[in-house]
């Protein structure tokens, strides 16, 4: 038996929200660290700034709370979690908090019983969000830390020295991860979500040490750190996107966050009210705290509803109009026209449709592309910034059908397009696309006369069906699949393997193609990125078209960033 | 010994020539207009022509029904053939006046009575509901059996296929919902189906092979089939031949037909497409 030192037999909401600040913080310090972490050299959905983004919106929860009892912070937290979540390993970091909140639900104060608890439903509930289940990850850290909790529990009373042990127990863990996952030996790293759970948990635990967590010289907010800020612009109603689509009658973008008294809102009457009072409502939440999103004609009507229901918080009042004029004059002018005014907006509503799709694109080509194939809405994001579950749920809720279909087209984003579906009210399907062009591949497959299992069935299908080539730069040197790359290489994917590395990126495509078994193969579309002009496109094509020609070629302004070329084989 | 009942169609119904000689099939032809010449749809062999009319600027290719005079002529020569009973078959009613205008006719001529059966079809959809009709007649049936066997026809006959290219057929101002997500940004091969007049996008591919997947696996989903035609324009041969093969599953050797769509029928679908006319069996 350890001795009791009498000062941690417990803790309270209020320690927990500083020790959710001292996460964060911590976090904010190694995300760029985190991101480099990348398995693959690509510039991909980075998983630092996903898990911080994460956390940024759990921390917003709580913020301004006074609160004392721990269930209630952990509740929050979970909330803030789930709504932020971007990427796969945000979206496993919701969960555990979810486990966590549960374990905690009904405690005014946590002791190592219950801090035990709380962990053994971390764990369960992480495991549980995930199909397929890979050890080596994040996971692996939250059920050893899991599994440390239960021993600790028995050993001491005080909750300082069990976190101690839970963060030498995750530390340990993630040490082992390489050797878990062979692709992190591979690549030489650790996983990088679990990374970010490490440095969560020894954040917590510094804040609990009295140890400062921003002690680290700001140098190491690199490039990464700066991009965030532009990032985060990205609130609801704030994407470029949405501000494009804005409907002149209601100008407004009103957002706020109603606290109800005592459990006492009614999410379904405020979702009813909301929605009639303009377009692209948004309303989610519990009985504790409803966030409400909607484009109105006066925002004071929506703030006085909201006022009767309880009290606002976070009060974002924002006049597209205004908005808009600016972006159209400002420096996204040619996007914003090209984007605006051709965009086939009467075809969206050209005939009823039973499926809604909400499809996942980067580029403004990628998206007039889905959009003229009968995409829905199309929330922006992909490689370097995915979007989050909150994101996907809002556009999920301005469709005007009762079945919807998602398109994630990037692996990273599988998991926060299925947290949105099952948060939806709507009747929602994944297809689990990886790229765009599969993407593309299964849109066109929607039938919508079937079914929705039926059609995600024949969407998946057709998506695999399509053979994907991605055209990047190495973002670090790495020996992957016998292929080695160093930094700022020209490289290519095909299907999400790296398969090969040149000096040019028109170099790369060469390679790629002469690796694809063409049988039975008709057509390649090449889409052209942001940074390569349409007559570099065009020669490129002309001579592949002169290297093979039994296939067909397309080339298409994808207007994606950081892959100068997308293609696909069908 | 000639049968009493005659079977007349139109040139749009795409029938291949010996089984209109060996089923004594009357076909009143249509006329094209292609780049001020007229040619009739019988005796057009100018694919090429054709072709380069629908790809290039010399115009559109403009078709026209028969002549009154025409449907007379037809008639006469049926019942100087000693038919008594002629059962029409002719394109779909909605998408053609060309019924109405042999109903007309058939006021003004009184050798023979006609018999308009609609047919809510187009190419070997007619052509199909003809050659069943004019097998009863060849097989000496008296008018009063062959219709109530033909008239449900229609019910169970579908044409299905895809079309290279959607504008041909949004130019023929014969489908209303022509722009139904097809986009102008990627090549896309619409697929559709007509069943009782009525055209329905029912699938969307980028490539031949595709296409041709889907079409099998429609007809799977029809049969059992009572009678089958590929359709084809500027397929490759062999595709072809391997989507004959894979639809011989489905239907007896001796109802099935391979043939080209018509000058009248490409002019409205364009010049590359595959699929199919099938009249679905009783259940």
């Amino acid at each position: 038996m350890e001795q009791v030192t009498g000062t941690h037999l417990d803790l309270g909401g209020q320690e927990l929200k500083q020790m959710i600040r001292a996460a964060l913080t911590w976090l904010r310090q190694h995300q760029a660290a985190i991101n480099a972490l990348n398995v693959f050299p690509v510039p991909d959905g980075d998983t630092g700034t996903n898990m911080t983004l994460t956390m940024t919106s759990a921390w917003n929860e709580i913020e301004y709370l006074t609160e004392d009892n721990i269930g209630e912070i952990a509740g929050k937290v979970a909330y803030g979690a789930l709504m932020g979540a971007r990427g796969n390993s945000g979206v496993i970091l919701s969960q555990i908090w979810r486990g966590v909140a549960r374990g905690l639900d009904h405690h005014a104060r946590m002791d190592v019983q219950s801090l035990s608890e709380a962990m053994q439903r971390a764990s369960e509930t992480a495991y549980k969000g995930v199909v397929k289940p890979v050890e080596g990850t994040i996971l692996t850290i939250i059920r050893e830390v899991a599994e440390e909790a239960q021993v600790a529990a028995e050993q001491t009373t005080d909750v300082l020295l069990m976190l101690e042990r839970l963060v030498r127990r995750a530390k340990a863990a993630e040490a082992r991860t390489p050797t878990l996952l062979p692709v992190l030996r591979q690549a030489g790293v650790v996983d990088s979500g679990g990374q970010g759970l490490v440095i969560i948990l020894e954040g917590m635990l510094r804040s609990l040490q009295g140890l400062s967590v921003e002690e680290l010289e700001r140098s190491v907010q690199s490039a990464q750190v700066v991009d965030l800020s532009t990032v985060d612009v990205h609130g609801p109603g704030m994407s470029d996107n949405e501000m494009l689509e804005f409907d002149a009658n209601y100008p407004y973008d009103v957002q706020f966050i109603v606290m109800g008294r005592d459990y006492n809102l009614d999410v379904a009457a405020i979702r009813a009210s909301i929605e009639a009072m303009g377009d692209c409502p948004l309303v989610v939440g519990d009985a504790r705290a409803v966030k409400v999103h909607v484009h109105v004609a006066d925002p004071g009507v929506a703030i006085s509803f909201g006022v009767q229901q309880g009290s606002l918080r976070d009060v974002v009042v924002e006049n597209m109009a205004e908005q808009y004029e600016e972006f159209i004059a400002g420096r996204n002018a040619a996007r914003a026209a090209s984007l605006g005014a051709d965009s086939p907006a009467v075809l969206l509503e050209a005939e009823p449709q039973a499926i809604g799709v909400v499809a996942v694109a980067v580029g403004d080509g990628m998206e007039k592309v889905f959009r003229s194939l009968g995409a829905t809405a199309v929330v922006r994001g992909g490689q370097t910034m995915n979007p989050s579950t909150a994101d996907i749920l809002e556009a999920l809720q301005t469709l005007k059908t009762e079945q919807a279909v998602i398109l994630p087209n990037n692996k990273n984003i599988i998991m926060a397009a299925q947290q949105a579906a099952e948060l939806s009210e709507l009747e929602v399907a994944v297809v689990p696309t990886r790229s765009l062009p599969q993407g593309i591949g299964a849109l066109l497959a929607l039938d919508q006369q079937a079914t929705l299992d039926g059609n995600v069935a024949a969407m998946l299908r057709a998506a695999r069906d399509v053979i994907t080539g991605e055209v990047t730069y190495a973002v670090r040197d790495v020996a992957l699949d016998e292929v080695t790359v160093h930094e700022g290489d020209a490289i290519g994917l095909l299907d999400g393997t790296l398969t090969a590395a040149a000096d040019t990126f028109e170099e790369v495509v060469r390679h790629l193609l002469a690796k694809i078994p063409l049988d039975d193969r008709e057509l390649v579309t090449l889409y052209y990125g942001a940074d390569v002009s349409e007559g570099e496109a065009l020669s490129l094509k002309d001579e592949l078209a002169e290297a093979y020609p039994a296939l067909e070629f397309e080339v298409i302004s994808g207007g994606q960033a950081h892959y100068p070329y997308l293609f696909s084989v069908e | 010994m000639g049968s009493r009942v005659r079977i007349i169609t139109d040139g749009v119904a795409d029938l291949p020539p010996d089984v209109v000689t060996r089923l004594g099939i009357k076909v009143v032809p249509i006329h094209l207009f292609i780049g001020g010449h007229s040619y009739r749809s019988d005796t057009f062999t100018d694919r090429e022509l054709l072709y380069r009319s629908l790809q290039d600027g010399i115009g559109r290719p403009q078709t026209a029904s028969p002549s009154m005079h025409e449907f007379v002529t037809a008639y006469t020569e049926l019942a100087n053939e000693g038919a008594t009973d002629i059962i029409g078959l002719f394109v779909a009613s909605n998408l053609s006046g060309l019924s109405g205008q042999a109903l007309l006719a058939s006021q003004q001529f009184h050798g023979a009575r006609l018999h308009l059966v609609e047919t809510g079809q187009v190419s070997m959809g007619v052509g199909l509901q003809a050659i069943y009709a004019a097998n009863l007649a060849a097989q000496g049936a008296p008018v009063a059996e062959i219709l109530p066997r033909v008239q449900p026809l229609a019910q169970r006959t579908y044409v299905m296929g895809m079309l290279g290219a959607l504008e041909h057929l949004r130019a023929s101002g014969r489908v209303s919902w022509a722009q139904a997500w097809l986009g102008d940004l990627l090549q896309i091969k619409p697929l559709i189906t007509l069943h009782l007049g009525e055209a329905r996008l029912w699938g969307r591919v980028r490539t031949y092979r595709n296409a041709l997947l889907r079409i099998i696996s429609w007809v799977r989903e029809a049969a059992p089939l009572e009678h089958l035609a590929v359709l084809h324009t500027l397929a490759p041969p062999e595709i072809l031949e391997e989507f004959r093969e894979a639809l011989l599953p489905f239907v007896d050797g001796n109802n099935f037909w391979v043939c080209e769509a018509g000058p009248v029928f490409l002019s409205h679908i364009g010049p590359t497409g595959l699929g199919v006319a099938a009249v679905k069996a009783v259940r």
